[in-house]
């Protein structure tokens, strides 16, 4: 009888129970009466001899109750009995269960990266984040020339703006192994901007991010343990950047701190090859400026509106229809959901975004078309917006 | 009739194995070819007897099928398995091998009984 039979086919093996013992019974008063005796004295016997019925069915049933939970050994070896009998069927379920798991695993890891993890930083939701939008409504960062006049002439900012653009870095000669890592050259203010600081060595000064100056580095927490084993002595280490320029270790940023995307590598802005000959529509990159209080997105777009028609008047040939673009960091690359309000799934629909499918659909189109806006915005093309959405994680 | 004698534990199911080893059988029938074999010392009662076959089912030692009977009505007939009729083999052996060795030692006691 099978264990499936005995666990959830019940019904039945009770009425077969029934029929069996009915027809023993049926067959011993047969008997006693074809032998001389009332039926009413054979039955008598019976239940005197067995005690009735229903206490032959009870002591049945103990023999079909399934093992009790507590014995799980016992439970493990029929477990292990039956699939060691059925190799194919194990391993097909074993294949099927890993694959299910995988795939659930990673569907986990980039909602969760995409849509709840919160930004490790201070009040993330009053960090605007500015890129420009042409005449066509395509998306785009700003070159550094832009940057520069936006931010010399801004007023609405609580302390100084600051500016990003991703690129790939790798480190060498350092002792270790030569990596290529994710980067983010970075204007000096921008971790005042974030409000975060190295948990070891210092930040960028103002004097790291000039032309010309000796270059540092920066680096995440994770790198810190993977590549120099945690040493306190990592600060000082002279590293090659891109095998070619030789650079100063400064800082560790602190643990989930990998601003923006999984960067672990840091480098002043004036370290970006090319930043000086750069022309106004090669659009690299970001810029932020953490809000006043009272101030609203509203009130950027105004303060940089007039900025923007100032310099399409003054460099028509590549600012012309150049408008700003204003989000909140947590809206460029999170929905606009913060965990504060994630209880409630509202995604900001529509998003400013190329793909047209409903929002959790949304995020993860974006997260998988990231690499290609990342070429886009590695090849200095004008079309590289930050909204594609990489994860909400820093 | 002789006295009812009690079954040592464990032995019902090896006496249930070799009379079901004749050929599929029902729970009436097997009670009755035990008291009739044993010369009515083997008495097993339905308490005991039906627990004991569908022990011996769930182990695989036993399977079981329904069939319409001699009365007419339909009656669960038990067959032993493959497994079943080696593990008849093997405890009958042991249970032999036992009662020899029980009945030797009974006789080398020095005859006192």
């Amino acid at each position: 009888m099978t264990l499936w039979r005995r666990l959830f086919r019940r019904d039945a093996l009770e009425r077969d129970l029934d029929a069996e013992l009915r027809d023993h019974i049926e067959r011993e008063v047969a008997a006693g009466v074809r032998a001389g005796a009332s039926e009413a004295d054979v039955r008598r016997q019976m239940r005197l001899t067995s005690g009735g019925l229903d206490q032959v069915k009870e002591a049945c049933r103990d023999v079909h109750r399934p093992p009790a939970l507590t014995d799980v050994a016992g439970d493990a070896r029929f477990a292990w009995r039956i699939l060691a009998r059925n190799g194919w069927a194990t391993a097909g379920a074993i294949v099927t269960l890993a694959l299910a798991m995988g795939v659930a695993n990673t569907t986990f890891i980039g909602t969760y990266a995409d849509l709840w993890r919160d930004f490790p930083f201070e009040r993330p939701d009053r960090i605007a984040i500015m890129r420009t939008v042409d005449a066509r409504g395509r998306e785009a960062g700003l070159s550094f020339a832009d940057y520069q006049d936006w931010r010399r002439d801004a007023r609405v900012f609580d302390g100084p703006s600051a500016a990003f653009a991703i690129g790939a870095i790798s480190l060498g000669r350092d002792g270790a192994t030569p990596e290529q890592f994710e980067g983010l050259y970075v204007s000096a203010d921008t971790f005042s901007v974030l409000r975060v600081k190295p948990m070891l060595g210092r930040d960028f000064s103002p004097d790291d991010d000039r032309p010309g100056a000796e270059a540092v580095v920066i680096i995440s927490s994770n790198i810190w343990k993977s590549r120099y084993a945690a040493s306190r002595d990592v600060l000082g280490r002279k590293v090659s950047v891109n095998a070619a320029v030789p650079a100063t270790i400064i800082g560790v940023m602190p643990d989930g701190i990998r601003f923006i995307d999984f960067t672990d590598v840091w480098l002043p802005l004036a370290q970006m090859p090319g930043l000086a000959a750069q022309r106004r529509d090669t659009r690299p990159l970001m810029m932020i400026g953490r809000l006043t209080d009272g101030a609203s997105l509203d009130s950027v777009r105004a303060d940089l509106s007039p900025i923007a028609a100032n310099l399409a008047v003054a460099h028509p040939e590549t600012n012309k229809d150049i408008r700003p673009l204003v989000n909140t960091l947590v809206e460029a690359y999170n929905g606009g959901m913060t965990l504060t309000n994630s209880a409630i799934f509202m995604p900001r629909w529509p998003p400013r975004s190329s793909c047209s499918s409903p929002p959790p659909i949304w995020r993860i189109c974006c997260w998988r078309a990231r690499p290609i806006d990342r070429a886009r915005s590695r090849s200095g093309s004008p079309s590289a917006p930050p909204s594609g959405g990489s994860s909400a994680g820093c | 009739m002789p006295d009812k004698s009690d079954l040592p534990q464990g032995t019902l199911d090896l006496l249930i194995l070799q009379v079901v080893a004749a050929g599929p059988i029902h729970g009436y029938a097997i009670a009755q070819r035990l008291q009739l074999i044993s010369r009515d010392v083997v008495q097993v009662p339905q308490g005991s007897l039906y627990p004991a076959l569908h022990r011996l089912e769930n182990r695989g030692l036993l399977t079981a099928d329904w069939k319409t009977s001699d009365t007419g009505r339909d009656s669960k007939f038990y067959r032993l398995t493959r497994k079943g009729r080696t593990q008849l083999k093997e405890e009958a052996a042991s249970w032999l091998r036992l009662t020899e060795a029980i009945a030797l030692i009974l006789k080398a006691a020095g005859g006192s009984l």
